[in-house]
């Protein structure tokens, strides 16, 4: 995980967090299999092939994540 | 002051750090990042590292979950020569609860925008998961329009109206700052 080095300049707080795509990809892939338990691959098919509700609970968050 | 971007990862900084405030009005999370796994190259999204996110509400009432998602893309920014922005594609603030006897988190509102999963309904929009038996249509089911949703608006609404417990006593001067940064700088409403 790659800190960014610049924290808030105003605010004191928290940095963000710059992922890798492995990083991310493993981030996303937990969450779907822990809503739905389903793959990456099986979440992104049941989206396009209609099985899934684009705006039922917990699946835009996915997508957005996804990018599917 | 405004504050120039002169990189792309420069816009993405200045991005994050101004929406760091106001999730650190509510808790103590950090966003992520990073490239979406079935998104073209370019594509970036975020998330707080953990979801949901546990938001204390005042005694004897029911915590709170918040999921906070956007997808974006940095681009170059038309109205300053040489500079960046993030450029917003798609959001989904969600409010959920969770009890001892419904350990499940359950929707109990969900801000989305998200025009790419959603072709015919390009705009932002409020589901509210709940029912109106006067009303014999499913509410959860309705796309209610809004104008673009701020993550400041969210926050305030949990902390004003849902009795969340502020992170911070200077909570509503911070979120007043971003948002106000926010609204001048957006490039849609």
């Amino acid at each position: 995980v790659g800190l960014n080095s610049q924290p808030s300049l105003t605010w004191p707080g928290l940095l963000s967090a710059e992922l890798t795509s492995e990083e991310f990809a493993a981030l996303v892939e937990a969450r779907v299999r822990a809503m739905f338990d389903m793959s990456l691959d099986e979440f992104e098919a049941a989206l396009e092939e209609g099985r899934l509700d684009p705006d039922a609970p917990h699946v835009a968050s996915l997508a957005i994540l996804i990018g599917a | 002051v405004r504050e120039r971007a002169l990189t792309a990862q420069a816009a993405k900084e200045r991005y994050l750090r101004f929406l760091q405030p106001p999730l650190s009005c509510i808790a103590e999370k950090e966003w992520v990042d990073g490239p979406p796994p079935r998104s073209p190259a370019g594509a970036l999204a975020l998330t707080t590292r953990d979801a949901p996110v546990r938001l204390s509400r005042r005694r004897g009432l029911a915590p709170l979950l918040l999921t906070a998602t956007q997808r974006f893309e940095i681009a170059a920014d038309d109205r300053f020569e040489g500079e960046w922005k993030v450029r917003t594609k798609a959001y989904a603030y969600v409010v959920s609860v969770a009890t001892r006897r419904m350990p499940e988190p359950v929707e109990v509102f969900a801000w989305h925008w998200h025009p790419v999963n959603t072709p015919q309904k390009v705009y932002p929009h409020l589901h509210v998961r709940s029912e109106h038996r006067l009303l014999r249509l499913a509410l959860k089911n309705l796309y209610i329009p809004t104008g673009r949703a701020s993550l400041e608006e969210v926050v305030r609404l949990l902390v004003d109206e849902l009795r969340v417990e502020p992170a911070r006593t200077d909570w509503r001067s911070l979120i007043e700052e971003t948002e106000a940064r926010f609204r001048e700088y957006r490039t849609w409403a």
